[in-house]
This record gives C-alpha cells, sequence and structure tokens, in this order.
C-alpha cells in the first residue's frame, strides 16, 4: 500500500507527517495498554503472574518475552504502513 | 602476563586501532555526514544496539538476574519498550524540526538563551549519571581480569578515555559501534549456547542440615548464629539443623581481619556461590535442555541464594555473615527478589481501621508497588529522553532508513535481552558467583566455560565501556563549550580556543566520573542507570513532548519545566533510601529512618509535575498570538 506514495521524497506533505504521527500514535497505544497490563499484574496480581499455562513456563516469562517480540512486531507494523522516503515494495 | 590478559588486551587493542583509524579517515574527508548517508542501514541498525547496549546493560542485569531471578529482566523489557516510545512518538516529529541535538530542537521556534542554558545542564546532569554507572562497571570488569582493587580498574579506565578524548578526540564511528554490537550480541548468543547444552545440576559444596556441633555456644544473644569448638559460625535453622555460613570479620577501621575464620593475608577468601540444592524429580543433573526446558526446570528446582547480615561489634567493628537462603525457582521466576522490588510480592494486606499496624502494612504495600510502578514508567520514558541516543537517532539521512535501521535496533537489543535472561540465569547457576559484587557475575560465568571465553566476553564489555565513556564525556565537554559558554555567556573564543576548552571540559568531567565511580562501588550498576532513566525522564520528556505536540508551549515553559523536573528528580534519588544505604553507607534500617521521600523512584510523581509546570508556565506566558495558535 505504501507503493502508491512512495517515490515522492520532494513532496514532503503535511498529509503524510500527520499521517505517521497518527499511525505511531496508535501503536503506541497498543503497545502501552501491553506493557501496562504487565505492570499491574507483576505489582498487583503475583498470582497470575505464577499460573503456568503451557510448557511449564510461567505468564510472567511468557507475558515478559512476548512484550520483546511484540515490540519489535509493532516496529515491523510501523515500517511497513509509515509513508513517506522511498520505500518500494520488495525492498524491506 | 597470563594467556587471558593477552586475549584481552589483543582484543581491546584492535577495536581501539581500528577505532583510531576508521576516526582518522572520518575527520579527514570532506563530508562527514555525506559518508554516513551511504551506511547501509543494516550495519547502523547494529550499531544503535552496539551504542546502546552500555556495558551497565550487560554487567548490570546479568548480576541482578544472577542474584535475583526475573528482577534483572524486568529492566531488559523497560528498556526495549523505551525504544517503542523512540520511534512511534518521539523520532519523526522531531526530525521534521529539522534538528540534531537535544538543545538545538527544543531551541528550534525560540532562540532563547533560557532554554539553551537548562538544556545544557540537564544534558551535562543525564550524562554524568549515565557514566557513573559505565565506571563502576569499568571497575567491576578490572577487579577478576587483573586482579585490582575496584578503584584502581575505575581510575584507570577513567585516565585511558580521558587521555583518549583529550590527545585524539576519539571519533566513535558507527562501523566501530557496528562492531561492538554485533560482537556483544553473537558472542552472549554463544554462550546462551552453551550454557543450556550444560544444562542444570546440583550442588553441593555448602553443607547443610548437619546436627548441632556438640560444644557449640551462641555467637550473639538473639541470632541465629552458632560458634563450634574451631571458632567456626553456623547458622541454626528453625529445624534446629546447622548449615554452613561465610563470614567476614572486620575492624573499627573496616579493614577486612578474616574471612572464613583465615586472615586474607593468610589466603581467607570467600567461596564462590551459585548453584541448585534440587531439581525436579530428584535429578542431579539434566543434561542439554532446551531454552523452554530450562527455564521450566528451573522453576521446579530450589537455587541456594544468600542472605547477608552486619553484625556490629563491641569493639567498632564488623562481623558479615552471609547464610544459605534456599528459594523457590517459582519465587525466582517472577519478580519480587530484589530488594528494591521486594514489596510487591504477594497480595495486598488488607487494612483493618481497629488495628493501625494492618493500616500501616497496607500503606507500605501501596508505596513499594508505586515505587515499582514509577521505576517501570522511567525506564519506558527515559530511553527517548536520553540526549545521546536521541542524536544517535539522526545519523542516517532519509526517513525510511532511519525508520529500517531502528527496527534493526530492536530486533538486536531484544535478541540480546532474550540470551541475557539466559546469561544470568546460567551464572545464578555457575558455582562462580562473587558474593560481594552483583556485576561481576557475567563476566565469572563465563569463566567457567573456560579463560577464552572469560578474555573475550570481559574484552567486549571493557571495550563497550570505553566507547560509551568517551562518547558520554564527548557529549559533555561539547555541551559546555558550544552551549554553556559560546551561547549562553556570549564568549567568543578561536577554534583552537574552543578545543582546548573542550579538552579541559573533557579532563574536569572525566575526573568527577572516576570519583563518583568509586563512590558508588557498591550499588548494582542496573539501578544506577535506573536513576539515570528517572532523572532524563522528568527533566527532559515533557519539554520534548509538550513541544512536539502542543502548540500553545512557550519558552518560559520548557525552562521551567526542565528545571522542575531536573532538580526534583535529582534531589529525590539524591535523598532515597538507596543513596543512603549505599553512597552515604548507612545501615538499612538507618537508611529507612534517614530517607526524607516515601520511595525510590521519583518518575511517577516528577515526570507529571514537569508536564503540569510546563502546561502551567506556558498558558502565564502565553503571548496573545491567536492566529498561530488555534491547535
Amino acid at each position: 500500500m505504501s507503493s502508491k506514495l512512495s517515490s515522492q521524497s520532494s513532496n514532503h506533505g503535511e498529509g503524510q507527517d500527520r499521517f505517521n504521527a497518527r499511525l505511531g500514535l496508535m501503536l503506541f497505544a497498543v503497545y502501552v495498554v501491553a506493557y501496562g497490563s504487565f505492570m499491574t499484574l507483576a505489582a498487583f496480581y503475583p498470582k497470575i503472574m505464577a499460573v503456568r499455562p503451557f510448557g511449564g513456563v510461567n505468564i510472567a516469562i511468557i507475558y515478559g518475552m512476548s512484550l520483546i517480540a511484540g515490540a519489535f512486531a509493532l516496529s515491523l507494523v510501523y515500517l511497513r504502513l509509515a509513508r513517506g522516503g522511498q520505500i518500494t515494495d520488495g525492498e524491506v | 602476563m597470563s594467556a587471558t590478559l593477552l586475549v584481552f588486551l589483543f582484543f581491546v587493542g584492535s577495536v581501539l586501532g581500528i577505532s583510531f583509524w576508521l576516526g582518522r579517515k572520518a575527520t579527514s574527508s570532506a563530508g562527514y555526514f555525506a559518508a554516513h548517508g551511504q551506511i547501509p542501514w543494516f550495519v547502523n541498525g547494529i550499531a544503535f544496539a552496539g551504542d546502546y547496549l552500555s556495558a551497565a546493560s550487560f554487567l548490570g542485569i546479568c548480576g541482578m538476574i544472577a542474584f535475583y531471578g526475573y528482577d534483572g529482566f524486568l529492566y531488559s523489557i523497560g528498556f526495549l519498550a523505551g525504544w517503542i516510545v523512540a520511534l512511534l512518538v518521539i523520532a519523526e516529529p522531531l526530525k521534521r524540526l529539522g534538528r540534531y541535538t537535544f538543545a538545538d530542537a527544543l531551541n528550534s521556534q525560540f532562540n532563547s538563551r533560557a532554554i539553551t542554558l537548562t538544556a545544557a545542564i540537564s544534558t551535562l546532569v543525564v550524562s554524568v549519571f549515565y557514566l557513573i554507572p559505565q565506571m563502576v562497571g569499568a571497575g567491576a570488569l578490572i577487579v577478576p581480569l587483573l586482579g585490582w582493587a575496584h578503584w584502581q580498574g575505575v581510575v584507570a579506565v577513567g585516565a585511558v578515555v580521558t587521555i583518549i578524548v583529550v590527545t585524539a578526540g576519539m571519533v566513535s564511528t558507527t562501523w566501530v559501534q557496528f562492531i561492538k554490537g554485533s560482537l556483544l550480541v553473537l558472542f552472549c548468543a554463544i554462550l546462551t549456547v552453551l550454557i543450556l547444552n550444560q544444562g542444570l545440576r546440583i550442588d553441593q559444596r555448602f553443607a547443610r542440615g548437619l546436627e548441632l556441633p556438640a560444644g557449640a555456644t551462641e555467637a550473639w544473644p538473639n541470632k541465629p548464629y552458632v560458634r563450634d569448638g574451631n571458632g567456626s559460625l553456623w547458622k541454626k535453622e528453625s529445624d534446629g539443623t546447622v548449615s554452613q555460613v561465610q563470614w567476614q570479620v572486620a575492624n573499627a577501621a573496616g579493614v577486612v581481619q578474616s574471612i572464613n575464620g583465615v586472615a586474607p593475608a593468610d589466603g581467607g577468601k570467600l567461596l564462590p556461590v551459585g548453584g541448585l540444592i534440587s531439581l525436579p524429580d530428584g535429578q542431579t543433573s539434566t543434561g542439554a535442555l532446551s531454552p523452554l526446558r530450562y527455564l521450566s526446570t528451573l522453576i521446579d528446582s530450589t537455587v541456594l541464594l544468600w542472605s547477608k547480615e552486619v553484625i556490629p561489634q563491641e569493639g567498632g567493628g564488623t562481623v558479615t555473615i552471609w547464610a544459605q537462603k534456599p528459594t523457590s525457582g517459582a519465587k525466582l521466576m517472577q519478580p519480587g527478589q530484589h530488594p528494591l522490588f521486594k514489596g510487591i510480592q504477594g497480595e495486598l494486606p488488607v487494612a483493618d481501621p481497629t488495628k493501625p499496624e494492618t493500616v500501616l502494612a497496607r500503606q507500605k504495600a501501596w508505596l513499594s508497588r508505586i515505587d515499582f510502578l514509577s521505576l517501570m514508567l522511567a525506564l519506558f520514558c527515559g530511553t527517548a529522553s536520553l540526549p545521546h541516543i536521541l542524536i544517535r537517532y539522526y545519523t542516517v539521512k532519509d526517513q525510511p532508513s532511519a525508520r529500517k535501521s531502528t527496527v534493526v535496533g530492536i530486533a538486536a537489543i531484544g535478541l540480546f535481552y532474550v540470551v541475557t535472561l539466559f546469561l544470568g540465569l546460567g551464572a545464578m547457576t555457575s558455582g562462580a558467583l562473587n558474593l560481594t559484587d552483583t556485576n561481576t557475575a557475567a563476566p565469572l560465568m563465563a569463566k567457567t566455560f573456560g579463560d577464552l571465553p572469560f578474555a573475550i566476553i570481559s574484552a567486549i564489555a571493557f571495550t563497550t565501556v570505553l566507547g560509551t565513556v568517551s562518547g558520554l564525556i564527548m557529549a559533555s565537554a561539547g555541551a559546555i563549550v558550544h552551549d554553556l559558554l559560546k551561547n549562553v555567556w556570549d564568549i567568543q573564543l578561536s577554534d583552537a580556543h574552543q578545543v582546548r576548552a573542550g579538552k579541559a571540559a573533557a579532563i574536569v568531567v572525566g575526573g568527577l566520573a572516576m570519583w563518583l565511580g568509586i563512590q558508588f562501588a557498591a550499588m548494582n550498576v542496573t539501578s544506577l542507570v535506573g536513576w539515570a532513566f528517572n532523572i532524563a525522564a522528568s527533566a527532559n520528556l515533557p519539554a520534548l513532548v509538550m513541544l512536539l505536540f502542543w502548540r500553545g508551549t512557550t519558552k518560559q515553559g520548557i525552562t521551567a519545566a526542565i528545571i522542575v523536573g531536573l532538580s526534583s528528580s535529582l534531589t529525590w534519588v539524591l535523598v532515597s533510601k538507596e543513596a543512603f544505604q549505599h553512597v552515604y553507607g548507612y545501615s538499612a534500617d538507618a537508611a529507612a529512618l534517614a530517607t526524607l521521600v516515601p520511595f525510590s523512584q521519583p518518575a511517577i510523581v516528577t515526570v507529571p509535575l514537569g508536564f503540569l509546570v510546563l502546561v502551567v508556565v506556558s498558558l502565564m506566558t502565553r503571548r496573545a498570538r491567536s492566529g498561530s495558535s488555534t491547535g
């Protein structure tokens, strides 16, 4: 979807900046909720953190690892959707 | 000279050599920034990791995990989350301002001397606080490697770095950060494979569950320690058996007289610790394990941790006793073992209004939880507020490659933090830990795999320290000369004088860093980094975010927010319990009484305070420019 707007780096419109800012804030909100829930669990619900749903590991480990993997996943989503510059499909 | 030392020197020497060579090349080419533009985004991304993964990240987090389990991993999670703030919120709008330094960006619309002054001071304070853990970490590396005292290590690193900065003006290039970053991540991954391959095994070096020796006498009234016929100390457990302890006697001047009953001169020393006393299903060793199995097996095991107690003697000396503390793996694999996080264990106590002690207990439990959340907020907001990280974000020219670099950086840093969990847990069960220094856990663990891994890991960490420290000293010197001398006090200097002023500033900052590194030696470097993040987030984040997202921001608002955020968070950490205990040398109980703040981590109070001050002052000083401020 970024190909439509590609190769227009000279036309540095306010539109794409606003799009990127809004996209960034939306993804950021997703992460804040995930991070905040994790910290709430850690601070107030240690029993939930100790539950071992699968593989013998507890929620604390699974959630913590997911926050790290999730940060990477969100940054990939942002990279894919953000506009501006000369991103062409297949180059990523 | 030992082979270990040779490998270490060779490694450090080659990285420094490459750095000098590339640095000279970069300064001789006219288009320094054009050269930057040609650096592939992947290389630049790994360079992000090289820059960000300081010795503190590596040594401190491994050490904290080795001694307290999951709590060190909490820092990893917070540090990585900070990159999300940097990438998604701060980076693009800041780049749009077309500025490259923190002070310049804040000042892009206002051209105010007050902003330059406060931003420069904030840069200096944050950089110095970030320098402290690097110096402490450097000392921790030198100790096992050369057998020096901690302060000698700190002074050696400080001197080497200051000389490098003063004589050569070391240009830490992107390529060198790339080399360091990839080596660090790669080598830690290799170590993790070794750890998983080794699996887990039981360590029975320390006696426990023995019968009370005949003729044993109580060592101190109201303490659970007994002395046997040979003068050795034991801990009397609640079931009547005794377990082996380690103890150290010091005189009134703090000089160690004996360790485990033997004078240091006669070879008395603390035994290395770190091991399991039980594995699931009565196994004695597991053999190679998958990462998931490694973690789940640990949860079902019992780890032997050590608790420390200092008993003052009548003559003025002290006896320090480390006693065995078997801890279930299930407890260690979730937050709450570190003294800082202790209060978040268990449920919130229920308060009964008729019983004041229950009300007090509930209040205390709440404060511990706020303290914990405050630290996690500081880590989240801190990365995007560190001036030297912000600057590095702009080393590539076009936006897509900046984004791609950041994604590569996040991937490398994330991978590193996942492996550090295993490194820390490997160290926890390595049988090689030094009871008195959490920061040496990773190198000591590497040593159990042989001298070569030990030398390599020390060299990588040491080079990282050199790079980070010289970068921070350069940044501080730059802030002093460019922002303070030139822009604030309007002192016009010739080029040669500017360079000389910069070198003088570097010597002062280097000396200050050495002194602080010695003062703060007892603290885990990650706790110190936590302070730096608290201060950075409180001082810089409100100004940065509001400037980018609120048109009503005025220059007075920015100045006031930085001053209030900086001074309040700085004061807070300096009068916190941690500071009293580890820096001013109070005992734990005395520190709890002396502290002036209800919890240790200020961010949860001082970051919102910064925002509030900025908004209030901006509204008060807002000019009548209704046309442009319809946002």
